[in-house]
């Protein structure tokens, strides 16, 4: 297999596990809770390089991890503190969080921030298990691979089980339904807030991975991040129509797969240009979101003689 | 339904298929560049880098194939571009110091050895892109870096504009690790020549108009260092000088070239993508290793006047300053041979 087909196919895989822990996240805010939560835009970055300045203080990897899910998790229940007692707009609490998180991760970073060669991280070890393997190249993907595979796993079925319980329930229903929930007699603020800093907790923690595994992190990492987020939960469902919870969490880890191995292909295109690639992505969310309405209305007028619609 | 779901992932596999198989003739090498963003400076090293290699020796037997990534700052994609690079390249350059560590970074994951070489970092220690810049390297990263000479320029100020109220104004991105730098070099140098700073830090696009305008009218010297937003947003500054009527000095000679700034004592772009090709041609001629190549420190600090656009402004340069330089942009000349 030549390097570039090697590196086309399996570095979408890993890229893939850690935007799915990110777009599952999103998924939490944009899905189950109704918000379109733009602080992931500053939550991403902060948290990737707090994990880096907490390695570089000597800190064990797996604490630096916790430190970066702690901070966004903390930021997420600003966010829910803002949005809901405080009662700013939601997407405009998320952009003012989203602001402030900037000038705290340029506080960290100092605008870049990057680990020694050979520096210890989460990576490593699992690297190391490989270590049989001669080629540097499969080593660091395999342990790569291991560990995000098994923090993917842990999280999303971690994610599967609490929407289960009586606080998931009570968390999805205060999104799906406000008023519903509230005649329920459910604290519908105290929902919405548990629910956000969970959302912000995955994408702290996709943030802390995405720095350790590339050992350096800049005030940019955040940029058009939410979007990746939104086209990763939009692949998924169209590569796997929803039928049920699971399958809806599992489609995300498929759309992970999905749009780094487009991108990847698409960068690899002669004569393709980056400048394009926001108004590619903007297209594209807009289009597979008018597909739904494609359906009903188009797809309908044709079958209207030969089976009772439903709409 | 069923089938739908496959079509989408088989479609983009024969895209891959397909862009992997386009390899060309036995003589192409394959030069991949990752630059940052498109800038004014970023593209001088580029448009020289290339051409450098282009008119070179080797090239008469070899055909370079330049593949250019640009993520925009978008860090998030640059790693793929990265990676898709290093895997695809003989030889890597990295325009600005994300670009060239991602590529670093690229490479060490996939535990390859592939020459790396970076243009345009001001500080490759601290990013830790290399561990010195006094000796060869080792490894596989090498390049040159664009520190400029910031202390210098603070005693020409201190030198030709003694009229001056003795204040600067200082405008830089606190985002960018290189302008901090030198702008704690900055306050340094004009600190002990009895000046004071008047520090216009700025950490996004937005608010460089905004924080120009709490400049005091009596401030009449502006200064920013080899900073990437500050280049992309050259012409608001200069618009706003020009209102002011105020001297601006930076530290990127084609952006005075460009009638953005009035004088600048600094790195010539050009010259450092020409520096950093001869490294290039080097490696590629088997010469030396990448490793073995110290990194590069721009040695040409040509000090460029725009008469031009002060007369534009409508501000007076001093004398004793366009006699000191090294190349004075005029009227007389057209912009085209002002630049060398």
């Amino acid at each position: 297999m030549s390097s570039q087909l090697q590196a086309l196919l399996s570095e979408p895989l890993l890229l893939g596990l850690i935007w799915s822990i990110f777009a599952l996240g999103v998924f939490i805010s944009f899905r189950i809770l109704s918000i379109a939560d733009m602080s992931v835009e500053g939550v991403f970055p902060f948290a990737a390089v707090l994990a880096i300045w907490a390695l570089k203080a000597g800190w064990n990897p797996f604490l630096a991890l916790l430190l970066a899910i702690g901070a966004g998790m903390a930021a997420g229940a600003l966010n829910g503190v803002m949005g809901r007692y405080l009662k700013i707009n939601p997407l405009l609490a998320g952009i003012i969080l989203m602001t402030a998180l900037f000038s705290l991760t340029v506080v960290v970073s100092n605008g870049n921030i990057s680990l020694e060669d050979g520096a210890t991280t989460l990576f490593t070890p699992f690297e190391d298990l490989f270590s049989g393997i001669s080629s540097v190249y499969w080593k660091n993907f395999c342990g790569d691979l291991l560990l995000l595979a098994l923090v993917t796993m842990v999280l999303f079925v971690f994610v599967y089980w609490f929407f289960g319980t009586e606080i998931g329930a009570a968390i999805r229903a205060s999104g799906k339904n406000e008023q519903l929930a509230r005649a329920e007699g459910l604290n519908v603020h105290v929902y919405i807030l548990l629910g956000l800093a969970i959302s912000s907790g995955l994408v702290a923690c996709a943030g802390a991975l995405y720095g350790m595994r590339q050992s350096f992190a800049t005030i940019n990492l955040g940029k058009g991040t939410l979007i990746i987020g939104l086209a990763t939960i939009f692949l998924g469902e169209i590569a796997l129509p929803k039928m049920s919870f699971k399958a809806h969490l599992l489609s995300i880890l498929i759309g992970g797969y999905l749009y780094w191995l487009i991108m990847s292909a698409l960068e690899l295109l002669p004569n393709y240009n980056a400048n394009y690639r926001y108004l590619i992505q903007a297209l594209f969310i807009t289009l597979v979101m008018l597909v739904p309405t494609f359906k009903k209305n188009v797809v309908g007028l044709f079958r209207k003689g030969k089976e009772v619609s439903h709409a | 339904m069923k089938t739908k779901a496959f079509v989408l992932p088989i479609a983009m596999l024969a895209i891959a298929a397909l862009a992997g198989c386009n390899s060309g003739s036995s003589t192409d090498v394959k030069i991949g560049i990752l630059q940052l963003v498109s800038a004014a400076p970023l593209n001088a090293v580029n448009d020289n880098f290339q051409s450098t290699i282009l008119a070179s020796d080797w090239a008469k037997t070899h055909t370079p194939v330049f593949t250019v990534q640009d993520p925009q700052l978008d860090e998030a994609t640059m790693a793929t571009m990265a990676t898709n690079l290093v895997a695809n390249s003989s030889l890597v350059l990295g325009i600005a110091t994300g670009a060239s560590q991602a590529l670093k970074s690229a490479a060490s994951k996939a535990g390859s050895s592939i020459p790396i070489l970076f243009s345009a970092v001001t500080d490759p220690v601290g990013a830790n892109l290399v561990t010195t810049t006094t000796a060869a390297p080792g490894g596989n990263v090498s390049g040159c870096s664009d520190m400029g000479p910031v202390d210098e320029s603070m005693q020409l100020i201190n030198a030709h504009f003694s009229a001056l109220k003795k204040t600067v104004a200082v405008i830089y991105n606190t985002g960018e690790s290189n302008s901090v730098q030198q702008i704690t070099i900055a306050k340094a140098s004009l600190g002990d020549l009895g000046w004071s700073v008047l520090d216009r830090a700025v950490a996004s696009e937005t608010e460089i108009t905004t924080s120009l305008n709490t400049i005091p009218d009596e401030v009449k010297m502006l200064y920013f260092p080899t900073d990437n937003m500050c280049a992309s947003n050259a012409s608001a500054i200069a618009k706003f000088a020009k209102e002011r009527k105020m001297f601006v000095c930076c530290g990127d000679s084609s952006l005075v070239s460009a009638d953005d700034a009035l004088f600048s004592l600094g790195v010539d772009y050009a010259s450092l993508g020409i520096q950093v090709a001869k490294m290039a041609l080097e490696v590629l001629n088997g010469k030396k290793t990448v490793g073995e190549l110290p990194v590069g420190f721009a040695t040409n600090f040509p000090l460029v006047v725009n008469e031009r656009a002060a007369k534009d402004w409508g501000v007076a340069l001093p004398a004793s300053l366009i006699a000191a330089a090294d190349e004075v942009i005029s009227n007389e000349q057209p912009t085209s041979s002002a630049s060398v």
